[in-house]
């Protein structure tokens, strides 16, 4: 699909370039919002691990538990890159 | 005064001392492998993934008693859970197909890459939690009870027991193509406790474990009747 004819308003170069910008804005809000829910899912995820690790203890569940920690972190720096960069 | 209403005969009633006591009182809990043929045959599990592990090494549960004994550990049965598999699978090859048809190619690569680090960021949490819950969703004999550990959802937890002696009906069932060939099945316990029915989804070795669960139930009444401590 070509973005131009998305926001192609008559050979407006300047409305065309704002409106790009806005879309590209609500995009990056986009982006950010699911990370954060994203963050928050991986933040329950720890706490049911460690609640599961407790319930059950067998020798994989200090491995298990650093996973979910690293997905967190995963989560938290795919945040920030959002972000930052987006 | 007749002698029915001299409370003071009852008061000097002690109990036995230690040593005039039955030895039958006293007698411990045999070991699981002296009554069950099904578990004599097993060695004890070092396995961590496995779907049916006798006698498990490295394993509790918080409810668990100091003295009771984890007999045997199931979990559905590997087979069962091809199907998350394929879809995590599925999801990692995925972009590969979005981008040969230019999906997001409307977008900068910025915003392309990011998507990309988000797809694999997401199928990474589905693979870690379909792995969890089936790792987590045990079913648990001990020499005591039979024991259901639930996960429904990250949220939702649920474990229920019943003890061996109210176990009254056990059911192995063995089902479908894959069900035979694999030989796994489900198992349905109804009980006198609390939890009316118990049921074993898709284990491995049901008309196994229901021999064993009926090997259990023989062993409890005859210390029942024995009189010995379990």
């Amino acid at each position: 699909m070509d973005p131009n004819s998305l926001f192609n308003l008559g050979g407006n170069a300047g409305v065309e370039t704002q409106l790009t910008g806005a879309f590209l804005v609500f995009v990056k809000v986009l982006y950010v919002v699911a990370a954060i829910l994203y963050v928050l899912f991986s933040i329950v995820m720890v706490r049911q691990v460690k609640i599961m690790g407790e319930t059950l203890s067998t020798s994989l569940s200090p491995f298990l538990r650093l996973l979910a920690i690293v997905h967190l972190l995963a989560a938290l720096a795919v945040l920030f890159l959002f972000v930052t960069t987006l | 005064m007749p002698e029915v209403f001299d409370g003071s005969a009852k008061k000097k009633k002690s109990p036995k001392p230690e040593s005039e006591r039955g030895a039958h009182e006293h007698k411990p809990s045999r070991h699981v492998d002296e009554y069950s043929a099904v578990m004599s045959d097993e060695r004890p599990s070092h396995r961590t993934f496995a779907a049916y592990a006798a006698k498990p090494l490295d394993t509790a549960f918080d409810v668990q008693a100091s003295s009771e004994v984890i007999i045997l550990l199931m979990r559905q049965h590997p087979i069962t859970q091809v199907k998350w598999v394929a879809i995590a699978v599925a999801l990692l090859f995925l972009p590969m197909l979005f981008s040969s048809i230019d999906l997001l190619g409307f977008l900068p690569l910025r915003f392309q890459f990011a998507a990309l680090v988000a797809w694999y960021l997401v199928t990474a949490g589905f693979v870690l939690q379909s792995f969890i819950k089936w790792f987590y969703n045990v079913y648990i004999i001990t020499d005591e009870r039979i024991i259901d550990i639930d996960f429904h959802s990250l949220i939702f937890r649920d474990v229920s027991a019943a003890k061996i002696d109210k176990i009254e009906d056990t059911t192995a069932s063995t089902g479908g193509f894959w069900g035979s060939i694999f030989d796994y099945g489900t198992i349905t316990i109804q009980t006198a406790a609390e939890k009316r029915e118990f049921e074993f989804e898709d284990v491995p070795h049901p008309t196994r474990v229901a021999k064993l669960i009926n090997e259990m139930i023989i062993e409890e009444e005859r210390e029942e009747m024995e009189g010995r401590v379990s």
